[in-house]
């Protein structure tokens, strides 16, 4: 009897004891091995931050290829900032050329261009967050912690001055959203977004370094800051009328150094001479790994699409995807020529309008997209902004004209015995002259890279111009429907439909 | 040191308790020794009672000792009370001193002792009359032991024994036997040698016992709201799909079909329909939660495929290896399964062996099942006239010049009457009828061995199965085979071990979305054979010979085959250039150890596991394109293709699902004087892993034997997924009752799941019951019409964790790296990308449930549970694209949304004899509410279906307010309307309602103004496609052998929008057939008020989404109508083999009663088909 008690004892607490081990070793098993690669698991290496920078420098694509992350099937989101300018037209109804009712937050591709430029700002939001927390001796390479800081720097700046020039008070984005309760941030107000990019440039400029080996060719430069930050504070100082912009952007001018024109014009829209000492920042497009470029997939993928997307507007008219048939030059940049301006065939074709700029020493790769960097920043576009900056902050006249100069002599010298552009004299002091020679200098020099709209902007808003429909030279003039609230375009649905922080532009 | 080496004993401790447990259970199944009625009767007892009545006596007994009483209240004297002290004295004596005084005997049966007044005719029969023998069985044949055998008018009576005999001596000519059986109903049979007596089970007998998850409890003693259903109701489906044996017959259980294809899923969804996402319940087979990789959320958000096949993971379980389901539907019910209760759990308990002599049993079911119902299309005459006449209403321009149908340049010779090769001298070619399988069969035969001794018992059951579907091609073919044995070792332990396995061979709809009525397209002038295309089947696209990879040129075989008509895809040849079969295998195993150390305490480890294997191979054969509407390069994707080599597409995939769950439970009963208490821990550790593969290649070859995949150069595809999961859980309940007449229940459970950010994985979930059975108090016993009445209510918080795949604490790499170029030119730089919002808040979806409730006996025959549920799913997964202005990419997982359920449930039975005739009637009512209550931002989801206020998968779009009969009907209401999608308004139009106006910026909200404006801002809710209430009914009576049931089901308040009809009605025609109810179309001569008129290219939007085709999907369907006949025991006897032989006909899906206007309600595609069978149940 005495061991039959026993027994059951015995199995009693021997199941007790086997259960408590049971769920004591298992307790852990909740945190299972992440199944993908994750930020938890990255950044402890330089490679992983490495690629991380490249990650941010993707979304560059979004701006200038014909496809984009979030949409794909050719939503290049380069119309928006392309059309509205009065260098180029198009005779298809586009809300960017036409603007009117069509501008609304309603219109997709501005909803692109607004998401790609925060895409941009929060990868290049989180690598900063990791480089703030990175242990010594993770990076090797001497310096690269501190350039792959700037470049974020200057990338997260550039979507900045995007943001600024399109919608003028969307939100700055500087952290990275940990919790829901940060989803929603606030309008910004007048030119916070470009004090954002200025102050990101300025620091940039400290960290980067002047030039990289051919390995890295195309990443960008102290000069790269320093030149978007000059063009920054000459935008801020036109659009808030300040002068000590004006001051402050000569002195980031100042600081280029081994910049200079390019003997010709045209190598600047040359696929074969691309990054050249001319250029400050460029979109780096190129021929894909397996050869093609697909329009219509994501440039999120490394095998399509980092490549430009204005091959299709200005060349290929088979498609209307990128709205309604080819852009070509409006009527005034045609006129605005001197015949004999060498840089007139490179621009346009006076035949028909047509575009030639990027086109003429392309190298196509595909019906859609060019493997020709689109050039963002060049110095010839500093050395306006070098004019406007002089005159704008009561620096000598003679100075500010001489910097124009400097951009016209470069085209006259492109052919022995060059006559035109003359040099523009030295002696006015009209300051209203002045100003209309760089307005119009810089529609000579700049036309069709994406300049424009972003300048009749500027100067609308800084009481310099004033716009109305038949400014814009359109090719069908009684489609525009200007209006001044187009200065700021609508910040879309997508974003105030979620987000009650924020004030819709008036007008819309 | 020593933490070390105790981490190291721990995975050995509990791999020696794995193995103990196999070792145990397997060897010691056979282990067993003798046990008798003398060990009940041996046990020692102490009571002291004073001036209390027998019944309460015997109950007092009960309540002490694990002994239970069978006796009728008719023979047990209550109104004399006693008082008498006893102490350790042996139960037996005790007994014997109880009942002698009352003239009644004892007897120690299958554990119970059965009580029955003393038969003077066992001791002696003074006329010597022939003895009377007979046997007493239940419906399934088992030998009801105990019975008791009156003869009515006279004070004879007998008790059956172990095998159900009795034997009854002096029984006059012409004498009428009463039988009485516990749960059982009365039966009043004439009395004759050698007779069978079937007696009816009541089917809500108060003592039948219902697993409830982590235990099993009586029927009078539940607390929260159970439904079950047994054999009986289960036997009835001959589907390959256990679910739908439950479809009608449960309360609160709704069940929609997934139509003709027997693998198909059906859609399950228990009290309405608690979430958007993932609203399935959890099924438990014998106790094993079953995880199926993919179900749910995938853990690849991006990627998202879900790769659950669209095969039926339930058809694993042989229907007829079911003893039970039980579907658990109040949180008080269901807390037990925590995270996973939300959606109810469905508890499927397997046969196993009963005590007694070897038992065979063999069922047959044969039988025939075709599609009921087909569609009306136009002949080829009345289609060649009906296009001509749409298309001569709106035709093409070329300028203003309107194009006539008969040009040959934009339309081909056959549309031009003059033509030799008119269309409209074609012979009519029936599409529908092709499909169909004229011979389609159901045959299901199975086998169980079954018996046990006392300590043994065992269940060996084997089965197969052939369902074909409806349409060609279309079967599955399933092997099912199982074992369970339990055993008891000595005093204390108790092992068991059960055992199943799957093969399953599946084919499916052939080509996608093919296998079924979608074919009705074709249009009737269309070919469908071709004797001189190789595969017999009359090819859409010819080329020259050979095709080449670069110049892949085609033209129509169809010179009609225009831009404005085009013909449909021919099924039948793509459906012989392609297969894919699919191949189910599973094991199902568990084993468990039970030890008993001290009475009424139960530990018991268990270790299960599940392997679950979908693989499928798929064969497309390079000739396939010569039959597709759009025909696809047949080299595209090989690299470095050659001309002229057939390059045949072959893939293969498989999705394997392991899991294995630990688990310990402790139950403890025990009753002290009139309380009784139960309690359960139980802690449990599950683990998935789910991996999921495919690969996709070229073969040269068209012989099936050589079709795999190796290593060439062509290889063009392979994808792989993986899911890990893990949960750990934690249960106590409580279970409390005072003299079976207060019910207190308070359960908890913890959960801890990996799909959640550490720290945030573990949550709690409690919920708590309580029942009064009023019926037990005194004031109730003078109510003589109430048998039984409980009154209960409960209330608890349940999760649902399966609309997330977890993971999105993480933040991810994105999978496809992004890229610059940077360095060289033409090298991109691959870069990373982190785009998704790590949310480690995220936690699963809270359902609290409320329910209340009562359970009722009335009037001896009727039974009847009335409930009221309420159930708010709070904090929905909803995936949400986030604010631009943060820049992430990627929707993120946020618990956001809530949805409410509520309703009235009302199940009831009838049982009674009426002289030889019993009649059984059983009815089962549910009613849904449901409300989406909340959502992110309020943003209302139309494309889905989900706006606040309304319930799930509305329909939305326009009202359409009647037809056009004449143009100034059309200018009156331009007056004050215009309709931006129509382009041309003609009489015979329809025109749609301006409900709203333009919404406010940024919100869904309806704006209530109308703006005269008819556009998208008009669409409105036009139904609820979740149906507002469900029901069933069931009548049965048999007469001496026979027996007869009938089955109706049905839903209502419910509606669809009718694709079908929106397409065959469209008269918008590129090709396609139409309907005949066309033939009716809004003409001058003949005016319509509902169809409108016929014109190519629609260009008022009269099919636009619209009210239009929106129609009432409710319906009363004849489920099932069962007549059998049972062999007398005089017979069967005779053929020395049969102990119960019953063979029997029965229809399914006999006819539905919807004005639905599609083939079937519940799926208008792929009807459930009507059915004809005969069957036949053997016990040896």
């Amino acid at each position: 009897m005495k061991s039959n008690k026993k027994f059951p004892l015995t199995i009693f607490f021997t199941i007790i004891l086997l259960t408590v081990v049971h769920f004591s070793c298992n307790k852990n098993d909740l945190n299972l091995p992440p199944p993908t690669a994750s930020e938890a698991s990255s950044f402890t290496t330089e490679n992983d931050f490495k690629q991380g920078v490249i990650g941010v420098y993707a979304m560059l694509s979004d701006y200038y290829s014909s496809s984009n992350s979030g949409g794909g099937s050719g939503s290049a989101e380069l119309e928006t900032f392309f059309l509205p300018g009065d260098d180029l037209t198009n005779n298809g109804t586009e809300a960017y050329e036409d603007f009117g009712n069509a501008i609304n937050p309603a219109e997709g591709k501005l909803s692109q261009i607004f998401t790609s430029s925060y895409i941009m700002c929060n990868r290049a939001n989180k690598i900063l967050q990791k480089i703030g927390e990175v242990k010594n001796g993770v990076y090797t390479t001497p310096n690269l912690k501190n350039y792959n800081k700037g470049e974020l720097l200057f990338l997260r700046a550039f979507a900045h001055y995007m943001l600024w020039n399109l919608f003028g008070t969307a939100p700055l984005d500087t952290i990275v959203v940990a919790s829901t309760a940060q989803l929603n941030p606030p309008s910004s107000k007048g030119t916070e977004l470009l004090d954002q990019a200025i102050s990101d440039l300025t620091e940039a400029a400290t960290l980067l370094p002047s030039s990289w080996d051919a390995a890295n060719l195309g990443r960008v430069t102290a000069n790269s800051a320093n030149g978007l930050l000059g063009k920054c504070l000459v935008f801020r100082g036109t659009a808030a009328k300040k002068t000590e912009d004006f001051t402050a952007a000569m002195t980031a001018f100042n600081k280029l150094s081994g910049l200079s024109l390019v003997a010709n014009f045209e190598d600047n829209f040359d696929v074969a001479k691309e990054n050249n000492a001319e250029s400050l920042f460029e979109y780096q497009a190129g021929a894909t790994i397996n050869g093609s470029t697909n329009a219509w997939l994501s440039n999120d993928q490394a095998d399509i699409g980092v490549a430009s997307g204005y091959w299709q507007c200005f060349y290929n008219s088979t498609g209307t995807y990128m709205g309604g048939g080819l852009y070509t030059a409006t009527a005034k940049l045609a006129g605005i020529f001197d015949p004999a301006d060498p840089r007139l065939p490179y621009t346009l074709k006076t035949s028909d309008s047509t575009i030639t700029k990027y086109i003429l020493h392309d190298q196509s790769n595909g019906a859609v997209n060019s493997n020709n960097n689109a050039r963002i920043l060049r110095y010839a576009d500093v050395l306006l902004l070098e004019a406007e900056a002089t005159l704008q902050s009561g620096g000598s006249p003679a100075t500010a004209i001489s910097f124009i100069n400097q951009v016209r002599t470069r085209a006259r010298l492109m052919v022995g015995g060059g006559t035109q552009p003359a040099d523009l004299d030295e002696t006015v002091t009209d300051k209203n002259t002045i100003m209309q020679w760089i307005m119009d200098e810089r529609l000579r020099e700049l036309a069709a890279e994406g300049q424009r709209w972003f300048d009749l902007r500027r100067w609308t808003i800084g009481g310099i111009l004033t716009l109305d429909n038949n400014f814009f030279s359109s090719i069908t003039p009684t489609r525009i429907k200007f209006d001044p609230h187009h200065l700021y375009f609508p910040i879309p649905y997508s974003e105030t439909d979620k987000n009650p922080n924020i004030t819709q532009n008036t007008g819309y | 040191m020593r933490k070390k080496l105790l981490v190291a004993i721990i995975p050995l401790a509990m791999r020696l308790f794995v193995i103990q447990l196999l070792v145990l259970s397997t060897v010691l199944a056979t282990y067993a020794t003798n046990s008798n009625g003398q060990e009940i009767l041996n046990k020692r007892v102490s009571i002291s009672i004073s001036n209390m009545k027998l019944k309460e006596v015997l109950h007092k007994i009960e309540s002490f000792t694990d002994v239970k009483f069978v006796f009728s209240s008719k023979m047990v004297d209550v109104s004399k009370k006693l008082s008498l002290t006893v102490v350790d004295k042996r139960l037996g004596d005790l007994l014997n001193q109880l009942l002698i005084p009352y003239s009644i005997s004892y007897r120690v049966l299958d554990g119970q002792i059965v009580l029955y007044t003393k038969d003077e005719t066992i001791t002696g029969s003074p006329d010597g009359a022939v003895p009377i023998s007979g046997r007493v069985i239940d419906s399934l044949g088992t030998p009801l032991a105990g019975a008791t055998v009156q003869v009515k008018g006279m004070d004879k009576k007998v008790i059956t024994d172990s095998k159900g005999d009795f034997t009854l001596t002096g029984v006059p000519d012409g004498a009428t036997l009463i039988i009485t059986y516990v749960g059982y109903l009365d039966k009043e049979i004439k009395a004759r040698d050698g007779m069978t007596i079937m007696l009816t089970s009541q089917n809500n007998g108060l003592n039948e016992v219902v697993v409830i998850g982590y235990g099993e409890r009586r029927k009078k003693d539940l607390t929260g709201a159970f439904v079950s259903i047994g054999t009986a109701e289960i036997e009835k489906s001959t589907a390959v799909s256990p679910q739908l044996a439950m479809q009608g017959q449960m309360a609160g259980v709704g069940i929609i079909s997934g139509g003709g294809d027997p693998s198909a899923r059906p859609t399950v969804r228990i009290r309405g329909v608690s979430s958007f996402n993932y609203a399935d319940p959890l099924y438990v087979i014998d106790g094993i939660p079953i995880e199926e990789g993919g179900a749910g959320a995938t853990v690849d958000k991006t990627n998202d495929p879900t790769r659950r096949t669209s095969i039926n993971l339930y058809t694993i379980i042989n229907p007829s290896d079911i003893e039970s389901i039980t579907v658990l539907k109040d949180a008080s019910a269901t807390a037990v399964y925590g995270v996973r209760g939300a959606n109810g759990v469905i508890l499927v308990t397997t046969k196993s062996g009963k005590k007694g002599h070897m038992r065979v049993d063999a069922d047959v079911i044969y039988g025939t099942q075709k599609v009921p119902k087909t569609y009306s299309f136009l002949n080829t005459q009345q289609y060649v006239k009906f296009i001509t006449d749409a298309y001569n209403q709106n035709p093409f321009l070329n300028g203003t010049t309107p194009i006539p149908i008969g040009q040959a340049s934009k339309f081909g010779a056959v549309w031009d009457p003059s033509s030799p090769s008119y269309l409209g001298n074609s012979p009519t070619y029936d599409w529908q009828d092709v499909i169909i399988n004229h011979s389609a069969k159901v045959r299901n035969y199975n086998v169980r061995t079954s018996g046990g001794s006392d300590n043994t018992l065992y269940n060996f059951s084997a089965g197969y199965t052939k369902n074909d579907g409806p349409f060609l091609g279309v079967n599955v073919e399933r092997y099912s085979i199982s074992s369970n044995v339990q055993s008891k070792i000595g005093k204390y332990l108790e092992t068991g071990l059960n055992l199943r396995l799957i093969q399953e061979n599946t084919h499916e709809a052939n080509w996608p979305g093919t296998n079924d009525l979608g074919i009705y397209q074709a249009a009737p002038w269309q070919a469908i054979y071709d004797k001189n295309n190789p595969y017999g089947y009359a090819a859409l696209w010819k080329t020259n010979q050979p095709i080449t990879p670069t110049t892949f040129d085609i033209s129509p075989v169809w010179e009609s085959a225009s831009d404005a008509f085009v013909p449909v895809s021919n099924y039948l040849g793509e459906m012989a250039t392609y297969t894919n079969p699919f191949v189910h295998q599973t094991l199902l195993g568990s084993g468990y150890v039970q030890l008993q150390p001290i009475r009424g305490l139960k530990i018991r480890g268990t270790l299960s596991g599940e392997q679950l294997t979908i693989s499928n191979n798929s064969f497309t054969s390079f000739d396939n394109w010569q039959f597709g509407e759009t025909p696809a390069n047949p080299y595209s994707g090989i690299k470095n293709a050659t001309p002229g080599v057939r390059y045949n597409s072959v893939g293969t995939g498989s999705s394997v699902t392991t899991s294995l769950n630990k688990s310990v439970n402790i139950d403890y009963t025990r009753t002290f004087g009139k309380h009784s208490i139960d309690i359960t821990l139980n802690g449990s550790h599950e683990e998935m892993l789910w991996k999921t593969t495919g690969v996709s290649s070229y073969v040269n070859t068209d012989n099936p034997d050589l079709r795999y995949i190796h290593v060439t150069g062509n290889e063009y595809g392979y994808n792989e997924l993986h899911g890990h999961y893990v949960l750990i859980g934690y249960l106590a309940r409580i279970s409390y009752n005072y003299a079976s007449k207060y019910y207190l229940d308070v359960l908890t459970r913890r959960d801890g799941s990996s799909r959640f950010a550490p720290g945030h994985q573990y949550g709690t979930f409690p919920a708590g019951s309580a029942a009064w059975r009023i019926s037990q108090e005194n004031f109730m016993q003078s109510v003589r019409f109430i048998n039984d009445l409980k009154i209960r209510g409960g209330y608890g918080i349940l999760g649902n964790e399966n609309t997330t795949g977890g993971w999105q604490y993480l933040s991810v790499a994105s999978i496809t790296p992004p890229a610059y170029n940077i360095g060289a030119p033409n090298t991109p730089a691959q870069g990373v990308a982190y785009n998704n919002f790590a949310n480690t808040d995220l936690t699963w979806e809270k359902l609290y449930s409320g329910n209340i409730g009562f359970d009722a006996q009335l009037f001896n025959n009727l039974s009847l549970t009335i409930d009221y549920y309420h159930k708010k799913t709070k904090g929905i997964i909803q995936s949400v694209s986030l604010t631009p202005s943060a820049g992430i990419e990627v929707p993120a997982d946020l618990n956001i949304a809530d949805v409410l359920n509520s309703g009235i449930e009302v199940q009831a039975g009838y049982n009674r004899t009426f002289g030889m005739v019993g009649v059984n009637l059983s009815a089962n009512f549910t009613t849904v509410h449901n409300e989406v209550t909340s959502l992110a931002n309020h943003t209302a989801i139309r494309s889905l279906g989900l706006e606040e206020g309304l319930p799930i998968g509305f329909i939305y779009g326009y009202k359409a307010g009647g037809i056009f009969q004449d143009q100034k009907q059309i200018d009156d209401w331009n007056k004050s309307h215009k309709d931006k999608i129509s382009t041309q308004q003609k009489p015979g139009d329809i025109y749609f309602q301006d409900l709203y106006g333009q919404p406010a910026s940024g919100s869904t909200a309806h704006n209530t103004k109308p703006d005269s404006l008819v556009d998208a801002n008009d669409q409105t809710f036009l139904g609820k496609t979740i149906p507002g209430f469900y029901y069933g009914f069931n009548a049965g009576a048999n007469y001496k052998g026979f027996d007869l049931s009938i089955f109706f089901q049905g839903v209502g308040d419910v509606k669809k929008y009718n694709t079908i009809r929106a397409a065959a009605e469209s008269m918008n025609t590129n090709g396609r057939n139409q309907w005949t109810t066309v033939l009716h179309a809004w003409t001058q001569d003949h005016p319509s008020s509902t169809m409108p008129r016929a014109v190519y290219g629609d260009p008022n939007g009269n099919n636009r989404t619209s009210s239009r085709f929106v129609e009432s999907a409710a319906y009363l369907r004849l489920q099932n109508v069962q007549l059998g006949y049972t062999l007398s025991n005089r017979w069967a006897e005779k053929t020395k083999v049969f102990q119960r032989l019953r063979v029997y006909v029965s229809g399914i899906n006999l006819f539905t009663i919807t004005k639905y206007t599609g083939v079937d309600p519940e799926n208008a595609l792929n009807p459930t088909t009507r059915q004809y069978l005969i069957g036949i149940n053997s016990s040896f």
